[in-house]
């Protein structure tokens, strides 16, 4: 016949809500924790990508000015070349 | 035990299944590559990145340049005094007029910025997209302009016409000189990449010399890094007025006209015989593909 211990079932309750509180903070800590870290990581990827975008666009108007003059004394020398 | 195991994955699952616009690309970005990759529709006529084309005399160059998703463009040249800014909004081609006034030649550099909401960007920051036109002010009728990004170990084929026996080519520029004579006919003349010594920009001047009439060459080189990776292109379905687009896993963003998808696959109406579709990535890697709808043919530019 089936007997139901009571202070069995008790123990048994008591190990398996402390089993799903552990769980339960396996799963919230890291949760509650991956936004800001990963905001943070991306803020900085971010600040970094734009200052990287500023140099770019100011690295490219300095060597547009370089070409623009090296074209402009290719094409004299061309020039001249074809009026031999 | 098994329950609260289950429980758990059933939340990490959702967790991580969470929506998101904009992902990540694990590749080098365009712009600090210098790769250029904006597009640019000149003359009804579209270029990926660069383009050299004739300015016209007496009259002002108009040019238009796509915009990608909602965001501006700027367009600049500190030797021709030009810094236009404009605003757009559903990836809309966006024009600009310029004139050369007293410039014989030009280069202007083309920027795209992108803005998305706050809870499409995710977090991620969208590479600014970049151009460059260059613009001669032509003196003579005949000419022969080419442009080519390359990296190294490439060549450029340079292609041609002679209209008769014995006709000098000369070419000119970047640490490089060419002197050759040709007979009548097509040819290609093969520059190795190598050979040119340029920092990022470099153009190259000459002429091909005929009896009747001189032809002027012009050559736009910009120089990338050898790591950069264009995007592959995306595997197409035809169904009826609609596509079915699957992309490179890197895409974030795909526009076709007004249609957009903040994915690398999905479905987009094709309205007219011939679209553009264009592919995105957050680091500015892009590409542009003609679709035919009558022809089901996909013809890419990078």
């Amino acid at each position: 016949m089936f007997q139901i211990n009571p202070i069995a079932v008790l123990k048994d309750l008591k190990n398996s809500s402390w089993s799903l509180i552990i769980f339960a903070l396996l799963i919230i800590i890291p949760y509650l924790l991956y936004k800001p870290i990963l905001n943070y990581y991306l803020l900085r990827a971010s600040k970094k990508s734009e200052l990287d975008t500023v140099k770019s666009i100011e690295q490219d108007s300095s060597n547009q000015s370089e070409a623009l003059n090296d074209w402009e004394k290719t094409q004299i020398e061309v020039e001249k070349e074809r009026n031999k | 035990m098994i329950i609260t195991i289950l429980i758990c994955l059933t939340i990490l699952t959702l967790v991580g299944c969470k929506s998101v616009y904009l992902r990540d690309d694990f590749l080098s970005s365009a712009i600090d590559s210098n790769y250029y990759s904006a597009d640019l529709i000149i003359e009804g006529n579209n270029y990926k990145g660069i383009s050299l084309v004739k300015a016209q005399d007496h009259e002002p160059f108009i040019f238009y340049v796509a915009g990608i998703y909602n965001g501006y463009i700027n367009i600049k040249s500190n030797d021709c005094n030009i810094d236009q800014s404009k605003s757009y909004k559903n990836s809309a081609l966006t024009s600009f007029v310029v004139d050369l006034k007293e410039n014989d030649r030009c280069l202007i550099s083309v920027n795209v910025f992108p803005q998305f909401e706050k809870e499409i960007a995710n977090g991620f920051k969208w590479k600014s997209v970049k151009g460059l036109i260059a613009i001669k002010k032509e003196k003579y009728k005949q000419f022969n302009y080419q442009s080519y990004q390359v990296t190294k170990h490439i060549h450029i084929l340079f292609p041609f016409s002679a209209e008769q026996d014995n006709s000098r080519v000369f070419i000119k520029g970047c640490g490089f000189k060419f002197d050759k004579t040709f007979n009548k006919g097509s040819h290609l003349i093969k520059i190795s990449s190598n050979d040119l010594d340029f920092n990022s920009t470099c153009i190259l001047e000459g002429f091909i010399k005929n009896k009747i009439q001189d032809e002027s060459v012009t050559i736009l080189v910009t120089n990338y890094e050898l790591g950069f990776r264009p995007l592959p292109e995306p595997h197409i379905l035809f169904k009826n007025n609609k596509i079915e687009i699957l992309a490179d896993s890197n895409v974030s963003f795909i526009s076709l006209g007004s249609q957009f998808l903040f994915s690398n696959v999905g479905e987009l109406k094709l309205e007219e015989p011939e679209v553009i579709i264009r592919l995105y990535s957050i680091k500015g890697r892009t590409l542009s593909c003609k679709i035919n709808k009558e022809v089901k043919a996909l013809s890419c530019f990078r």
